[in-house]
């Protein structure tokens, strides 16, 4: 398999003082689909940029299709199709006008009309920019990535504030792409959008990768197979993490929002255990679900904190 | 050979350069639909010298004197309406453009910029056509204007490529404002240098200060050799008006530069 994207020891810190990527090695393979996962402001929309060409990293090295772009900057741009975090299309250019033009500027673009069709767009072909949705305008800014027929496509956080309608829209349009041979490269800080999209991500905080892997072998890896959840009150006695963390089968415990969280590996050992440890100090069990470990857990787990805080 | 070589080869060959009047040509036409689209700019740049030429110019002119004053603000309202629209279709529309992400998505695309500042360039000049048309018409339908067909050909040649040093510092401006703040500079810069200029009120009738100071603006050059053009200019060969306009064209170019490597220090070539 080859390389589509490649950087070593990436960094950029803006002004001397703000490290927005603190040294970042990603290698992804033609045909994958790759995520970078992070809360905002963990550097994700700086790497991809870097990445995209449109800002020169402080240090280190990229190859795109094992090309620099100080190098081949005008070839690259034929091969790749971005989509910007929030960007905004002309808003009195029609639908056609706009992947129209973006079509013009390149050598073999896609025919417009196909794009349209392909991004459910056909109907409102003539309508202004400024009259779609959200979702629409979304798709639309994924067509104008699209029409210049990329091998790699950048998309960054492409369905944040749209409705999950909109969002599974775009999920089928990115999974086709790929089917076609695409290589996607998407940064998101949805779990869900995560685990359905990437063959494989990378964690991304402060700037660094904290882990990489399939969505299964990072949750597998880091919070093995299922979260048990519960609290426990009415009871003098308290229990310490240390001692959850004895129960069988548990191999890590946490607290969340008044809930503490065991990963368990076997919960058929760790459950009935974890209710005669209930009995026995005479406490009340308020709340006990057990669920599918996630990449929000793997997260948590890894920094302590949910991808979507501040 | 790696496996990516091929997506490479494939692309230098589908065709070596990028069709550049393929991509001007899309570009100028989607820029100036933009713009005519836009009743805040279409207004603004095309009814308000018309606007004021017939008011100032037709009905409030009380046709005392020799001086032919509907000729006269046709050349000056000419200069004054290239002005706004070189001043707002740049200064404006790319720092809002900037702001919107639209420019940096053009230029992650194969699109060369000149493309687009030459296509802003263009829709500027059609502007300018537009309005010294107008002005042309009404004072020729309305106004009792005479010019010989050289004269009309030559004054609105002038005034439409008179609008080159205008996008040049709406080019600057574009480089160093903020889009909300935008609007704003182009109209504390434009209606100023509009009246300092002597296109509102003829320069000899302003303050002997601001006469003296006119001399050092753009506007007021680019409106005196629309004016020589009817043999009714105050002053000046022609090549010193040519040489000021090219001056301020460079002056502004070198602004916009310090803003452009301001943004590409941050940027691949």
């Amino acid at each position: 398999m080859s390389v589509a994207v490649r950087c070593r020891n990436l960094k950029k810190t803006y002004d001397g003082k703000v490290e927005a990527v603190a040294g970042l090695d990603l290698e992804i393979q033609v045909g994958e689909c790759f995520g970078l996962l992070g809360p905002n402001g963990a550097g994700k929309t700086t790497t991809i940029e870097i990445l995209e060409g449109l800002l020169l990293p402080t240090s280190g090295e990229v190859e795109i299709f094992e090309k620099k772009w100080s190098t081949h900057a005008q070839e690259l741009r034929e091969l790749i199709g971005i989509s910007l975090q929030e960007t905004r299309l002309g808003e009195k250019l029609s639908v056609r006008e706009t992947i129209n033009l973006f079509a013009s500027f390149y050598q073999n673009p896609r025919q417009p009309q196909e794009v349209m069709e392909d991004m459910a767009l056909t109907e409102k072909a003539d309508a202004w920019v400024g009259k779609l949705s959200g979702g629409q305008k979304q798709r639309l800014a994924v067509a104008t990535a699209l029409v210049g027929n990329p091998k790699l496509l950048f998309l960054d956080e492409p369905t944040t504030g749209l409705d999950p309608q909109s969002r599974r829209q775009l999920w089928d349009i990115i999974r086709t792409f790929q089917q076609r041979g695409g290589t996607v490269l998407l940064t998101t800080h949805y779990m869900d959008e995560a685990e359905k999209l990437c063959d494989r991500l990378s964690i991304v905080d402060h700037g660094k990768i904290i882990a990489s892997g399939t969505p299964g072998e990072l949750i597998e890896r880091t919070c093995g197979a299922q979260m048990i959840e519960f609290a426990t009150s009415n009871g003098d006695a308290t229990i310490s993490r240390e001692e959850w963390r004895k129960l069988p089968g548990v191999e890590a415990v946490h607290q969340d929002d008044g809930l503490t969280v065991l990963n368990a590996r076997e919960p058929h050992a760790t459950i009935p255990a974890l209710l005669a440890a209930v009995e026995e100090r005479g406490l009340r069990l308020d709340h006990l679900t057990t669920r599918q470990a996630s990449l929000e857990d793997v997260f948590v787990q890894l920094t302590g904190r949910h991808l979507r805080e501040e | 050979m790696s496996a990516t070589a091929p997506v490479l080869t494939n692309l230098v060959s589908r065709g070596g350069q990028p069709n550049l009047v393929r991509i001007f040509a899309k570009e100028a036409k989607y820029e100036f639909l933009k713009s005519i689209r836009l009743p805040v700019f279409a207004v603004s740049t095309i009814l308000l010298p018309i606007m004021f030429y017939v008011l100032f110019g037709l009905l409030l002119n009380n046709k005392s004197g020799d001086f032919p004053i509907t000729t006269f603000l046709i050349a000056t309202y000419g200069t004054f309406g290239v002005m706004g629209a070189a001043l707002f279709g740049f200064g404006v529309g790319m720092t809002v453009e900037r702001g919107q992400g639209w420019l940096e998505l053009k230029r992650a695309s194969p699109m060369p910029p000149y493309a687009y500042f030459a296509a802003k360039v263009s829709t500027s000049m059609i502007f300018g056509a537009i309005i010294s048309l107008s002005l042309l018409l009404i004072g020729i339908v309305f106004g009792g204007v005479h010019l010989a067909a050289w004269q009309m050909v030559k004054m609105v040649s002038v005034l439409v490529f008179g609008c080159v040093p205008f996008c040049a510092l709406g080019l600057a401006i574009g480089y160093f404002a903020k889009p909300n703040s935008a609007p704003a500079m182009v109209n504390l810069i434009y209606l100023p240098l509009s009246f300092c200029s002597g296109l509102w009120v003829p320069v000899q009738f302003l303050p002997k200060t601001l006469q003296h100071f006119a001399t050092y603006l753009p506007p007021y050059h680019l409106s005196q050799l629309a004016l020589n053009v009817v043999g009714i200019g105050q002053g000046g060969s022609q090549w010193w008006h040519v040489r000021a306009l090219i001056g301020a064209t460079l002056l502004f170019l070198g602004i916009a530069r310090i803003g452009y490597s301001r943004d590409q220090g941050k940027l691949y070539g």
